[in-house]
């Protein structure tokens, strides 16, 4: 039976192979084992000696130009000889312990201060520390390096940066349950080019070994016994995009324009902090929604201001000059959080959601993240965008509730910026009323999966897919098209952050339409960036303008298909 | 025995972690005299890598080196030059 599990891609590219799930050592199995021996300083001394010069191996077979790369594993080398480290190590085996219980408080003390500090990328760190301390505790016991054979995808809880360098060249994917796209591992598996998805929570509950697997890393999808259609719809696609890859990665960071140099801004679709380093990394201009809801999630009590405004500055800092809009909370019966009481409501998607509950039912918990964006727009450009509007009401109530952010902060004493003002258009109501709203907002972002839901009347999380869900159906076109014509010339900025801003068929659409700015998963920035150098506008505004006028969405695709076919591109499609 | 003191601002996006604060680190060890890095009133022996990560010095941060010894003149000035390229980073 074919499953797919979703996690987070590090590095875009495609791989299919036969599952293997990595047996590794782990501190806790070594200490105790290691604990039952009699080791002398002397055997402990030759254990480091050992760690050292496996290092500075690791560190020679590293690819040219991967200077980065030696520098993450250099942090292990600096440790073997950091006092207060090794140091500490060493005092407390001449006091008595025994070197593994010594090694193991040593590591403890280290986790225990990295935990402590704010800095999301210090915290990554406690696992560098972790794989030193493993490695140390090998070669104290003896036993030799983890292996597996060549063509594999592994699949573990979680690696070590060691073990990812170690493995490259016998590994063709990697899956792990834990771990961020700032995770020293994943930047490895990205810099040595192994598509990588991590984050898949469900991976070792659903994977026995030696099934055969489909690791889409651009798309952060986990095919497990994928059938024959589907394998052999990804042997195709990974050929293509293999062929197109180096010319697309080594354009992603310019600028993009269409062929007769009309600018495309490409921005990122963010969910999660980790992601805003994959962001900056694959080229993107600027964040076009940062989903506030992850940092709600899994946890007891909402974020305080200051853990949001680190976030948020985090996210300015990195992708500066580029703005980064910040939807506000977007929760409703449909999306809980446990500890923020919701009514139960028959008909979730069209109950009481975005917006609609700031006036009572979350009003403290948005004026807090309010506070928290307006205090990280001193430290970057940054916008507050608000959620599920449909009348002129709510942006006044939402500004309203910005003002009253200012004063507090104001009256606490604390730093803050100005930040702008913008919408989601994601009901035909808004987009409808357009041209007016545009008089109280600087920006506007079109979601056009809401949006489709919307027009259409179905349900996006039953039916995502064509022919009942689709973004291109014609009357979803013309809303566009509609909101497009009454922001043109008033200086209201302008962008489509949906899944169509990434679809292959709608990309040509939305900029004929008029669209210049794109926001997408972060992996598929280069892409999207790629599609637009493709075409003139001339070509795209045809297209467009006839797509306009399909009376379906069946016949909008086959308008784009033909469209690709004519100008000889082949369709890569995610 | 000489002693300088310079005041300097962390411009690098990651702060004084990691990867720079190897470098920085690395950097310090050259020189024979004692360095200290100062954070709002913390300490650390700026050869000394965990003590230097301890600090947890962020982007914009505002960090105080002192250098005691033959060499501290130099060795703040090519810690300083460090900081100020950003230690290499884009």
């Amino acid at each position: 039976m074919e499953q797919i599990l979703r996690g987070i891609g590090v590095y875009p590219a495609l791989s299919i192979g036969r599952i293997v799930i990595l047996k590794r050592y782990t501190l806790e199995n070594m200490i105790n084992k290691a604990l039952e021996k009699q080791i002398t300083v002397d055997n402990f001394k030759e254990a480091i000696e050992r760690t050292r010069k496996e290092i500075e191996s690791i560190i020679r077979s590293l690819p040219e130009g991967k200077e980065e790369l030696s520098k993450i594993i250099e942090f292990q080398l600096m440790l073997l000889e950091d006092d207060s480290f090794i140091g500490k190590i060493y005092e407390l085996i001449n006091k008595g312990s025994h070197p593994a219980r010594a090694l193991k408080e040593a590591i403890n003390e280290i986790k225990e201060m990295f935990s402590r500090m704010d800095s999301i990328y210090m915290r990554e760190r406690v696992n560098d520390v972790i794989d030193l301390g493993t490695r140390i505790l090998k070669n104290l016991l003896g036993l030799s390096e983890v292996g597996v054979e060549s063509g594999t995808v592994i699949v573990s809880d979680e690696l070590h940066p060691s073990e990812v360098i170690m493995l490259s060249d016998k590994v063709s994917g990697i899956i792990t349950v834990r771990g961020s796209a700032l995770s020293h591992f994943a930047i490895i598996a990205r810099e040595l080019g192994i598509p990588t998805v991590v984050n898949v929570h469900e991976a070792l509950n659903c994977i026995k070994g030696k099934e055969k697997v489909i690791v889409n890393a651009l798309s952060g999808l986990v095919i497990i016994n994928p059938s024959e259609d589907e394998e052999l719809k990804y042997k195709e696609m990974k050929a293509r995009w293999d062929k197109d890859f180096q010319l697309i990665m080594n354009q992603a960071k310019e600028p993009a324009s269409t062929k007769d140099g009309t600018r495309i801004f490409v921005v990122a679709n963010l969910g999660r902090i980790d992601e805003v380093e994959t962001a900056a990394y694959y080229g993107a201009e600027g964040v076009g929604l940062f989903r506030t809801e992850f940092l709600f999630l899994g946890r007891d009590s909402p974020p305080s201001e200051d853990e949001q405004f680190n976030t948020f500055k985090l996210a300015v800092q990195r992708l500066s000059p580029g703005n980064v809009f910040v939807r506000t909370l977007d929760i409703g019966s449909d999306k809980q959080i446990q500890y923020i009481p919701m009514y139960h409501e028959p008909n979730p998607a069209l109950g009481k959601r975005g917006i609609r509950l700031y006036w009572k039912e979350i009003k403290n918990i948005v004026l807090t993240q309010i506070k928290a964006i307006l205090r990280a727009a001193a430290h970057g450009s940054i916008g507050i965008m608000f959620p599920m509007v449909t009348d002129i009401s709510e942006i006044i109530e939402g500004k309203n509730l910005v003002d009253i952010a200012r004063k507090e902060l104001k009256n606490e004493g604390k730093k803050f910026g100005n930040a702008k003002i913008g919408i989601m258009i994601e009901t035909p109501s808004a987009a409808m009323l357009a041209d007016e709203f545009i008089k109280y907002v600087d920006f506007m972002s079109i979601g056009t999966n809401d949006l489709t839901q919307y027009t259409l009347a179905v349900d996006r999380t039953g039916m995502e897919t064509p022919p009942f869900f689709d973004h291109l159906h014609p009357s979803v076109l013309r809303l566009v098209k509609y909101v497009i014509n009454a922001v043109k010339g008033t200086g209201v900025e302008l962008s489509v952050c949906g899944e169509s801003a990434s679809d292959i068929y709608a990309i040509p659409i939305l900029i004929g339409l008029g669209i210049r700015k794109l926001s997408v998963a972060p992996l598929l920035t280069p892409i999207v960036k790629h599609i637009a150098r493709l075409f003139r506008i001339d070509e795209l505004e045809e297209l467009a303008n006839e797509a306009l006028k399909a009376n379906s969405s069946q016949k909008v695709r086959e308008l784009v298909k033909e469209f690709y076919i004519r100008k000889k591109v082949s369709l890569l499609v995610f | 025995m000489k002693i300088v003191e310079a005041r300097v601002q962390i411009l690098n996006k990651v702060g004084l972690h990691a990867r720079p604060a190897v470098q920085f680190v690395k950097e310090a060890k050259k020189f024979n005299s004692k360095i200290i890095v100062c954070k709002e009133g913390e300490s650390g022996d700026a050869k000394v890598l965990l003590q230097v990560l301890a600090l947890d010095v962020q982007y914009g941060d505002e960090i105080i080196i002192k250098a005691e010894g033959e060499d501290a003149e130099e060795a703040i000035k090519s810690l300083i030059e460090l900081i100020k390229n950003k230690f290499g980073e884009e």
